[in-house]
């Protein structure tokens, strides 16, 4: 085989090297609390637990929810959580606690 | 120029095969989820459930390997390639096919290393799920690929010892 071939063939089989690590990010949690407690947490629109409660989620954009008959303000609402992070929210009758992680 | 165009046009399919794995892997490891941790019953059947999938891992990697291994072992001591003609294909597709199943066997133990380090409760996540179903499908139709060849070689074989005797 000429040495040109050679390379080029030790090039194509180095090229998956460049490519971005193929590990999946490690996943962050996600605390949601409410005052008062035992309201229904809803993420990404499916309902889950009852506050308190920490999940695992992946990195990026999820939105969140909490209900109860007395906590009305806390509608579905955006939230960013930054990879391998641990992000706390909590919901009162005034609506949704600041925090910095917000989107809309 | 006659010869090269084959080689030409494999290596170019290996390098469309790696570039659109390598966007698949990354699109799987970046889908969304949500899960809540495991509580003391869970975690038991948990451990379980993660050595069943790592023991199905381990076979179909085992078996890829094997197909891999025939399928050298035949093609080097059988006639040589270039009288083999156009069957030729059908054994360069189930080797692709098999390496595909072998590299999803290795993101899905990654995925699995990732789960377990990260005490996800369930199996149930697409970056879970997704390699393991390409890592089979991938194998399958290698053995598809690698049985075409064969019969079709064989009875390339047996035609031609009946036209010798």
């Amino acid at each position: 085989m000429l040495p040109t071939r050679k390379i080029a063939a030790c090039c194509l089989l180095l090229w998956p090297a460049s490519l971005p690590s193929q590990r999946p990010p490690q996943p962050s949690k996600l605390t949601v609390t409410s005052t008062p407690a035992a309201a229904d947490i809803g993420i990404d629109g499916k309902q889950m637990k009852q506050t308190p409660f920490t999940f695992y989620v992946s990195a990026g954009n999820h939105s969140v929810s909490v209900t109860s008959p007395g906590l009305k303000k806390c509608p579905a609402r955006q939230l960013l959580v930054p990879a391998g992070s641990a992000v706390t929210v909590n919901c009162t009758e005034q609506g949704w606690d600041a925090n910095p992680n917000w989107r809309s | 120029m006659k010869r090269l165009l084959p080689v030409i046009m494999f290596a170019a399919a290996c390098g469309v095969l790696v570039w659109v794995t390598a966007k698949f892997t990354s699109w799987i490891n970046g889908l969304p989820f949500v899960t809540y941790p495991a509580d003391a019953q869970t975690e038991a059947a948990m451990n379980n459930a993660y050595a069943a999938y790592a023991s199905v891992n381990q076979l179909l990697t085992g078996l890829a390997t094997g197909l891999l291994a025939a399928l050298g072992l035949f093609l080097t001591n059988g006639p040589k390639p270039s009288s083999r003609g156009r069957t030729l294909w059908l054994a360069a597709a189930s080797a692709l096919c098999v390496c595909v199943s072998i590299y999803w066997g290795y993101i899905s133990s990654q995925n699995l290393e990732w789960a377990i380090e990260a005490s996800i409760p369930t199996l149930d996540l697409p970056k879970l799920q997704w390699p393991r179903i390409v890592q089979f499908y991938a194998i399958l139709s290698g053995v598809f690929f690698f049985a075409i060849f064969l019969m079709l070689d064989l009875t390339r074989e047996d035609s031609t010892n009946a036209s010798n005797t």
